[in-house]
């Protein structure tokens, strides 16, 4: 079947088998394979990606489902050669280890801060509740977001 | 050679298209919403050969409105929908706490009013407050007919539901009535966890007493169960005269009757004391 979406702000036609899963989209046809899978149940939000401005888990999502949306992964944070501040954040505090975890977290963070001008520590922790870390314990990836909060406002 | 492939996903924008597809429908075709519960079962099903049918689409099922006498909700309205509704965040307390502590932020921009009671789990948490609010099911069929069920007799138990292959939810109907309402729920951590014992209280305040009392506990059966003994000691009550002590009591006696025989009754008649008493202080 035919889907039209945007993805990353470009626009994309494809032919896909139906009972594609967005996650499958995005990494094999559309070859971003940033979005990581890692337990296929929407439980973990390794997966998540930004669609029409929510951040939903794209293993729970059937490429079908897609057509007429607009997706961001994490590819798309970047712009323009320059990082996101909220990668810039990530990384300056420390908040990747295995980096397995970290694409979900910065989408979900990213759409708090595109819905949300002045999240609150509260509302940060919730916007991540559906992400797991193995490896850094969160409080380094929610000190990230915070400075990527901060600092946006300051820039506002 | 042509190939002729079988069209495997529909995406009905209106009840119109969707009611010409229920007609064609096969064993092995399935509804989706949010998709959240459905993508798990066929992973788990091992079912290949399938056919989907998205009903986010369809326009008559993507709506909170209020009449007269009933709050209505789509079917495909979303947990953050739910959560975004004022009147539902200000008359119908229990709803929108149920939502609002359901599954994430991800699951919850997609998961729907009407796949959380079609997939009837016995730890269901806007069913459970559905059935507090005597709330009221609409079906429509492939004949583009319209069937109007209370919950407790739409929702069966063990994940059935009496919905007939061609049918599907169409909307929520909640009755208007002079209440506030309590949700609660504890599960394995904070957030993204299935309940392991939940509970909602639907009543009115009248001059400091509680009237029309409503009391469900989840997870304690094969659906919502109503918890007859902490309705009697409710109905009437005067909320400074209610005994949480004597509330915990009967909360524990009312596990023992859910479920004699499971083996989590022993940590769920325990668990509710403390549920129950979170409960209360929301009441008081």
């Amino acid at each position: 079947m035919k889907i039209e979406t945007i993805v990353n702000g470009e626009k994309v036609s494809a032919e896909v088998d139906e009972k594609l899963r967005l996650i499958d989209f995005l990494r094999d046809n559309l070859n971003l394979t940033g979005t990581k899978e890692g337990c296929s149940e929407g439980e973990c939000g390794a997966c998540t990606v930004i669609m029409d401005k929510k951040a939903v888990t794209s293993c729970t999502v059937l490429a079908g489902q897609a057509d007429g949306c607009e997706i961001i992964t994490v590819e798309g944070l970047m712009k323009n050669g320059e990082l996101d501040i909220l990668q810039e954040k990530f990384i300056e505090h420390g908040a990747v280890q295995c980096g397995y975890c970290t694409p979900g977290f910065l989408m979900s963070a990213k759409a708090l801060m595109m819905n949300n001008e002045d999240p609150t520590l509260e509302d940060i922790k919730r916007a991540i509740e559906g992400n797991i870390c193995r490896c850094t314990g969160y409080i380094k990836i929610i000190e990230a977001i915070e400075d990527a909060v901060k600092e946006e406002k300051n820039v506002l | 050679m042509l190939s002729r492939r079988r069209k495997m996903f529909y995406s009905p924008v209106n009840r119109a298209d969707l009611t010409e597809l229920l007609g064609n429908i096969s064993d092995n075709t399935f509804i989706i919403a949010g998709g959240t519960d459905l993508i798990i079962h066929l992973k788990n099903s091992k079912i290949t050969d399938y056919s989907i049918i998205d009903i986010t689409k369809i326009k008559e099922f993507h709506h909170i409105s209020e009449d007269e006498n009933s709050l209505h909700i789509g079917s495909t309205v979303t947990m953050t929908e739910i959560c975004n509704c004022p009147i539902i965040r200000e008359n119908y307390r229990a709803l929108y706490d149920s939502a609002y502590n359901l599954g994430s932020e991800q699951i919850r921009n997609r998961a729907t009013v009407g796949g959380n009671i079609s997939n009837a789990s016995q730890s269901a948490d806007c069913s459970l407050v559905l059935f507090a609010y005597d709330a009221k099911v609409k079906i429509i069929n492939s004949l583009n007919e319209e069937k109007i069920l209370p919950i407790d007799e739409f929702i069966e138990g063990r994940e059935k539901t009496v919905l007939k292959k061609d049918e599907v939810v169409a909307e929520i109907i909640i009755p208007k009535k002079e209440r506030k309402s309590v949700f609660k729920k504890i599960g394995a951590r904070k957030a993204v966890t299935i309940s392991k014992i939940s509970c909602a209280v639907d009543y009115a305040e009248n001059n400091g007493k509680m009237e029309n009392v409503r009391v469900f506990l989840g997870a304690v059966g094969i659906k919502p169960v109503e918890a007859v003994m902490l309705e009697e000691y409710f109905n009437g009550v005067s909320l400074k005269d209610i005994n949480i002590e004597e509330v915990q009591q009967i909360a524990f006696k009312e596990v023992e009757k859910a479920i004699p025989t499971r083996a989590s009754r022993f940590y769920k008649r325990i668990a509710i004391e403390g549920l129950i008493e979170d409960v209360v202080r929301d009441i008081l």
